[in-house]
């Protein structure tokens, strides 16, 4: 995971310039334009970073509802079809308590993205 | 309905594309009720990655496009190439409760050289003194998660009473590799 001075220095090595188009005219950006979005990508790709590594890993987010609901989301919750079905068996085979799959799915998304204390 | 294009601008390492009332043929005020701009593959330079927009008002012209707030709501289907993960999902990480960012269309977009994004935005009355600003949008690009088909819904208001006439567009990290804006005046 990099931090967000190593991509800003990651960055700066590769563009020693940007540009935009403003109704179809390439400007430059200015020194402090230029620096201004470097600073920023820098900040979106660590955040990424740390994302990627909190979605690998599981642990305490601020953010920990939405990793819990994003399907797309390695380890959040299963599809609510999947989950009736889950309780349909677990009812079935008289195991509605902790030692059933609805509960002990739910369990390992609440347990993997957790509440920050 | 009639759409009269305006402008089309298309990205070649770009770090932002920007549409400005008042030049180079660029109307972006009453002329039109209602606007759309086009996306046409539009293809990220930077893995995962996030494409948005972001306007100014009149009174903040040649701003920095971060002080119009924006109230709005985001939900996907999604349906990836093996067949699985097929779902409806609201995405709250990409919504807005007042904010000023800019307003996702996507987010961790898939940078495969044959993977981008294209879909659409209507903006209406953009130049309206009384109201705010609504928008929709839709569209479809390649999630970086698992080769995604992920259809997105943006829809939401740009809270400010003042006329806006100028529109950026832009990833959150990196460049715009390559695509085109297409900019028409509905009629």
């Amino acid at each position: 995971m990099a931090t967000k001075a190593q991509h800003l220095k990651a960055l700066k090595a590769k563009h020693s310039s940007l540009t935009r188009v403003v109704n179809g005219v390439s400007e430059t950006l200015s020194d402090s334009e230029f620096n201004a979005t470097i600073d920023q990508w820098a900040t979106n790709s660590a955040a990424t970073d740390a994302r990627n590594e909190l979605i690998a890993n599981g642990g305490a987010s601020a953010d920990y509802a939405s990793f819990r609901t994003d399907r797309m989301v390695d380890g959040s919750y299963p599809s609510v079809p999947d989950q009736l079905d889950m309780l349909f068996h677990d009812i079935t085979n008289g195991k509605l308590g902790k030692t059933g799959s609805w509960y002990k799915a739910v369990k390992a998304t609440k347990d993997k993205f957790t509440k920050p204390e | 309905m009639g759409l009269t294009l305006i402008k089309a601008l298309t990205a070649s390492g770009s770090a932002s594309l920007a549409f400005v009332d008042g030049a180079s043929d660029v109307v972006f005020d009453n002329t039109y009720n209602e606007y759309q701009f086009h996306f046409v593959n539009i293809h990220a330079a930077t893995d995962e990655s996030a494409f948005g927009f972001q306007v100014n008002a009149t009174d903040d012209a040649g701003g920095g496009y971060d002080t119009s707030p924006i109230t709005s709501t985001h939900f996907k289907a999604e349906h990836n190439e093996a067949g699985a993960g097929g779902g409806l999902g609201y995405t709250g990480g990409n919504d807005q409760a007042q904010g000023t960012a800019y307003q996702r269309f996507t987010n961790s977009q898939q940078i495969d050289t044959d993977e981008a994004f294209s879909g659409t935005l209507t903006i209406y009355d953009p130049s309206s003194t009384t109201y705010v600003k609504h928008f929709t949008a839709t569209g479809n690009y390649v999630h970086h998660s698992g080769h995604y088909s992920q259809n997105i819904f943006v829809a939401g208001y740009i809270n400010d009473t003042t006329a806006i006439d100028e529109i950026s567009f832009k990833m959150e990290s990196g460049n715009i590799d390559e695509g085109t804006i297409y900019m028409y005046g509905v009629s």
